[in-house]
């Protein structure tokens, strides 16, 4: 190796990572980076580097959610957007969960069946709660009947979400094992803020869900553009006149998050 | 000698400053050039640049592109009212900082920027840090390597972990 060669790895750390800071304007091209060689890594991984990522509107979250604390920047943005495989963070009430999408920094939520209205028949026995073990919420619903009318929404206010940002809302379920029995049929699912609204079909089964990494099935609701200073709320609703065969269907809950990337 | 060079003055009436390279190599530079250097400005203040500036960190080949670009620029930092030199144009800077940073290859190109950090002349680091930051910008790690002629110095597993770790931002 000739004396010429090599001469960016002998630029010290803060030079380095002051040009990786200006090379790496997504948190991807950082870790990328980090993967050139010992003294790129370095660079990369450092505080310095990480600090232009972090979102600077972390809203409170519930006890013990960021602990022990990550040891780094980078450890840090990895937790908050939840590339480090324990997503969502959970708030305070621990029935909502938030996460920082790595690409835009835009924040996300999952909102959980505890916190949905759901309206069926005057009778509550067509739902049942019951534990999660696979989740960071502790509860699901399940539904045992065939309710004739069936309803689940719910909202989000849009200052809590991130200005100019095209998000879309998703259902997230899973099919219990064993006795089920679901209707094909579909059902009206819209999703508005302020005066536009979407509006599409969807169901359980067939060709609308979408298998998750961490086991559950997705279906979206819709989008929105969430406009800079928009004062309101998200509506999200799910409905269908009945009767619905729902034996078996869980609902995690809603999750609002990037239109263009998972997580 | 050097102590007569340094009291010799510009036909402005600015005083001279010498800056000698590594190598050995005399730059004469007015007050205005030279303090574009934040260290050099310090220097001057505290009155310690009577007898040359010495920069054991920067060879002359390094030098005469930073006093040239100093010379350019000192338009910029100069007060506004030495209109006696004909200072650059807005149009007339962009296009000579263009053409050097394009000009410069690997090994000068880092020279550059060490000698830029040292000297801490914040906008010739800028500049040059950028021109890194545009060589590695949308790079893979091999492509990074290969620009920069970096010897890639993980072991195969440090490196399998590496790209392990951060497993989402290669998924494309």
């Amino acid at each position: 190796m000739g004396p010429s060669c090599c001469e960016i790895a002998r630029l010290p750390v803060e030079l380095l990572s002051a040009v990786i800071s200006r090379a790496a304007p997504r948190p991807r091209d950082a870790c990328r980076a980090s993967a050139v060689s010992p003294a790129f890594r370095a660079a990369a991984d450092s505080d310095d580097v990480w600090s232009r990522f972090l979102p600077r509107d972390v809203p409170d979250l519930a006890d013990g959610e960021l602990s022990p604390p990550p040891p780094s920047n980078k450890a840090l943005f990895l937790r908050l957007s939840g590339s480090d495989g324990n997503v969502p963070l959970l708030l305070p009430d621990r029935l909502r969960g938030i996460w920082f999408d790595r690409e835009t920094g835009a924040k996300c939520y999952v909102l959980s069946a505890r916190t949905l209205v759901i309206k069926c028949s005057e009778t509550s026995d067509y739902r049942r709660w019951i534990p999660l073990a696979d989740s960071r919420f502790a509860e699901a619903v399940e539904f045992m009947d065939a309710p004739p009318r069936m309803e689940i929404r719910s909202k989000i206010d849009s200052m809590v979400l991130t200005p100019n940002s095209t998000y879309a809302a998703f259902m997230v379920f899973k099919i219990a094992d064993g006795l089920y029995e679901l209707d094909t049929s579909p059902h009206d699912a819209t999703v508005s803020i302020g005066e536009n609204e979407s509006r599409r079909e969807v169901a359980f089964t067939g060709r609308y869900p979408e298998r998750r990494a961490d086991g559950w099935m997705e279906v979206e609701l819709g989008e929105f553009f969430n406009e800079d200073g928009e004062d309101g709320a998200v509506y999200m609703r799910l409905m269908s006149e009945g009767p619905n065969r729902m034996r078996g269907l869980i609902v995690l809950g809603i999750e609002i998050r990037m239109k263009r990337s998972g997580r | 000698m050097a102590a007569a060079a340094a009291e010799a003055t510009t036909d402005g009436g600015g005083k001279m400053i010498i800056l000698i390279s590594a190598d050995g190599k005399r730059f004469e530079v007015t007050e205005a050039v030279a303090s574009q250097s934040q260290l050099i400005s310090n220097m001057i203040e505290d009155d310690c640049t009577e007898n040359g500036v010495r920069l054991p960190n920067v060879d002359g080949d390094i030098l005469t592109m930073v006093v040239d670009y100093c010379n350019m620029h000192a338009g910029d930092a100069a007060a506004a009212g030495d209109t006696m030199k004909a200072s650059s144009t807005e149009e007339e800077l962009k296009k000579f900082d263009a053409e050097l940073v394009q000009a410069l290859e690997n090994p000068v190109l880092f020279k550059l920027i060490l000698a830029a950090n040292f000297l801490n002349i914040k906008s010739l680091l800028d500049m040059t840090c950028q021109r890194v930051a545009d060589m590695m910008s949308g790079k893979t790690p091999e492509q990074m390597r290969e620009t920069f002629s970096i010897e890639n110095d993980f072991t195969p597993e440090e490196e399998a972990a590496i790209r392990q770790e951060n497993a989402w931002a290669f998924d494309d």
